[in-house]
């Protein structure tokens, strides 16, 4: 190499002329072979094994399960496990830009030409694939409430409060807590040592109910109204947004005798017209299929970085990259896998000898 | 090059039968105006082949020889390219049976198996090509990312590869409704039905990709246009630049 100026001014050596090879006949003949053993091989496999021709479209038959090509397969394995503009939508429109950026955020020419070309690319990349499949495979049980499932079956106890606390301890708790405990412990601090989230995050959504005495102050969204409890999750799952839905003043200001201010009434039509429930605030909703999800997709991928700068494998952005992308690779085919293997009917999580096969 | 025990000069060769016949073959008036250059046998001629051929001179005339090796690329781009060809051939073969109205649809595609001589074999092979596409594609995006091909000067041809792979993503989905099967019809709603949970255009966007409400005769009719020529025009046009900007950026990276 000649002397190295710091800018992107490297220039290649000269090539030899004696490590180069006439592209005909070195390169052309073999791919003259790679494509005749293609072409072969894709002809066998077809006079062998017929593509799939099932019954004929009908709309009135939903087949179940009704999966999406293999290929994107992976997109309907996270539509399971987040809100749905999330994962059908966001996710893969934030990779695929990530994905094409690579290079403008990877300027630098360690490790180009060569197979894992840094001198840890190999341990990098075996790292990060085992920690994106414990990591992907542990999320998707976890969703699925699955791994408490088998320790029910296989001990034949019950994963709350047992699990945890053994039972005495669990009966304990109870009985003090709803003896002398003000009235939101109950629900609230059980179920935390309970760890009901560690069956299932959507528990959160749907199995926790606590409440609060607010002292009237309970603005009676849910549909217990105002019962002077603050209702976890019915009180938070329908917070109108003031002014954008039209919810707030005149539900409220009516319900009530009072009537809305001026200023809201003096509102173009069209705004206060709004009024679709969709636009209430779900907070159950957002912390379980927004957040959660987004905390552990952008997480995890930090967490792994974390770890290998402190093993001390990453010395250039070309490391960052390539545990970033073998972490997304490895990823992508275990959600596609999983997918297409192991959801059965309903979009069940079962072993694949029980997906059903769709021919009607 | 001459070794001292050689002869100094040939001895006049004789030009015999098959001699002849290979000159009257190859060296005639139509066939030189085909191939300018001779046989490849020689340097001068093999680079002249690949140069002054539309096909191959996407090609340089020579290369390094660590290029060469399989173990670099797998051929996995070249692979996927010969796809993309195998796939228009048997494509256009398809399209001779195949009418895309709900009526005909499914029967014409079960009827390559019983009235089409080699319709089912056309048929396998397009299906699976298709899918073998789909991976070749995705594996050569794995090579390319860890021999670190895509570094300056390459970031924009990652770029238009990006753009290809979504592009081969898309042509196997909107072939994925032409058989008008249960399959097809429900992998094309659950596939459009993600595209309908994007925030603010969601619903808009599948309604132009359906052409409707629901996955019908409309969106039979736009898949089957997207497939045969759209589709395969963009994917051309890029392809175009993707082997283009291989060669612009001075053909396969290679370490520094």
């Amino acid at each position: 190499m000649a002397a190295a100026t710091p800018t992107q001014a490297q220039v290649r050596p000269r090539r030899e002329r004696e490590e180069e090879l006439l592209v005909w006949p070195d390169l052309v003949f073999v791919e003259f072979i790679c494509a005749i053993l293609f072409t072969l091989s894709f002809t066998v496999i077809s006079a062998l094994v017929n593509a799939p021709l099932i019954n004929r479209a009908n709309a009135d038959i939903t087949p179940n399960p009704s999966k999406a090509p293999w290929y994107f397969l992976n997109l309907q394995e996270l539509l399971l496990h987040m809100n749905p503009a999330l994962a059908g939508v966001i996710v893969p429109t934030v990779l695929l830009i990530v994905l094409a950026a690579v290079p403008y955020l990877d300027r630098g020419h360690e490790g180009q030409g060569v197979w894992f070309g840094t001198p840890k690319a190999w341990a990098i990349t075996i790292w990060s694939s085992v920690f994106s499949f414990f990591g992907t495979v542990g999320l998707i049980l976890l969703d699925s409430g699955k791994h408490a499932d088998w320790y029910e079956k296989i001990t034949g106890k019950a994963w709350l409060g047992e699990v945890w606390l053994g039972e005495k301890a669990r009966t304990t708790l109870d009985g003090e807590l709803v003896g002398g405990a003000p009235n939101w412990a109950p629900g609230f601090l059980i179920a935390i040592y309970d760890l009901i989230f560690s069956r299932n995050f959507r528990a959160i959504q749907t199995e926790w109910s606590w409440n609060i005495n607010v002292f009237g102050l309970d603005p009676g969204f849910g549909p217990n109204g105002k019962n002077g409890v603050l209702d976890w999750p019915d009180d938070f799952s329908r917070i109108p947004l003031p002014i954008i839905n039209g919810t707030w003043w005149p539900k409220w200001g009516n319900d009530h005798g009072e009537p809305a201010p001026h200023w809201y009434q003096d509102l173009p039509d069209w705004l206060t017209g709004l009024y679709p429930y969709d636009l209430n605030v779900n907070l159950p909703a957002i912390l379980v299929e927004l957040i959660i999800p987004s905390v552990f997709m952008i997480g995890l991928p930090i967490l792994l970085i974390y770890l290998l700068w402190r093993i001390g494998w990453l010395n250039t952005r070309r490391d960052v990259f390539l545990s970033l992308f073998t972490g997304f690779i490895v990823a992508y085919w275990v959600l596609t896998i999983v997918g297409a293997a192991f959801r059965g009917a309903g979009q069940d999580l079962v072993v694949p000898w029980d997906v059903p096969r769709i021919d009607g | 090059m001459a070794a001292g025990n050689q002869p100094q000069t040939e001895k006049p060769k004789g030009e015999g039968f098959l001699g002849g016949l290979y000159n009257k073959v190859f060296h005639n008036y139509v066939w030189q105006s085909i191939f300018r250059s001779g046989y490849p046998s020689t340097p001068r001629n093999q680079m002249l082949a690949v140069a002054t051929n539309v096909f191959l001179h996407l090609h340089p005339t020579r290369i390094h020889k660590t290029h060469v090796k399989i173990t670099h690329t797998f051929c996995l781009g070249g692979l996927s390219f010969f796809l993309f060809l195998g796939l228009t051939v048997t494509g256009v073969l398809l399209m001779f049976y195949y009418v895309p109205s709900i009526e005909r649809a499914y029967t014409d595609i079960a009827a390559l198996e019983t009235n089409v001589r080699y319709g089912s074999l056309m048929r396998n092979m397009h299906r699976w090509m298709a899918h073998g596409m789909v991976l070749t594609v995705l594996l050569h995006m794995m090579r390319v990312f860890y021999t670190g091909a895509y570094k300056p000067p390459r970031e924009f041809n990652w770029v238009v590869g990006v753009i290809l792979l979504i592009l081969t993503l898309l042509l196997s989905f909107t072939g994925y409704l032409l058989p008008w099967d249960q399959l097809a019809l429900w992998a094309i709603t659950v596939g459009t039905n993600m595209v309908g949970s994007a925030p603010v255009l969601g619903d808009s966007v599948v309604f132009v990709m359906r052409g409707g409400f629901e996955v019908g005769p409309n969106a039979l009719i736009r898949f089957y246009t997207l497939h045969v020529i759209g589709l395969p025009l963009v994917a051309a046009i890029f392809m175009a630049v993707h082997f283009w900007r291989i060669r612009r950026d001075g053909g396969m990276a290679r370490p520094l």
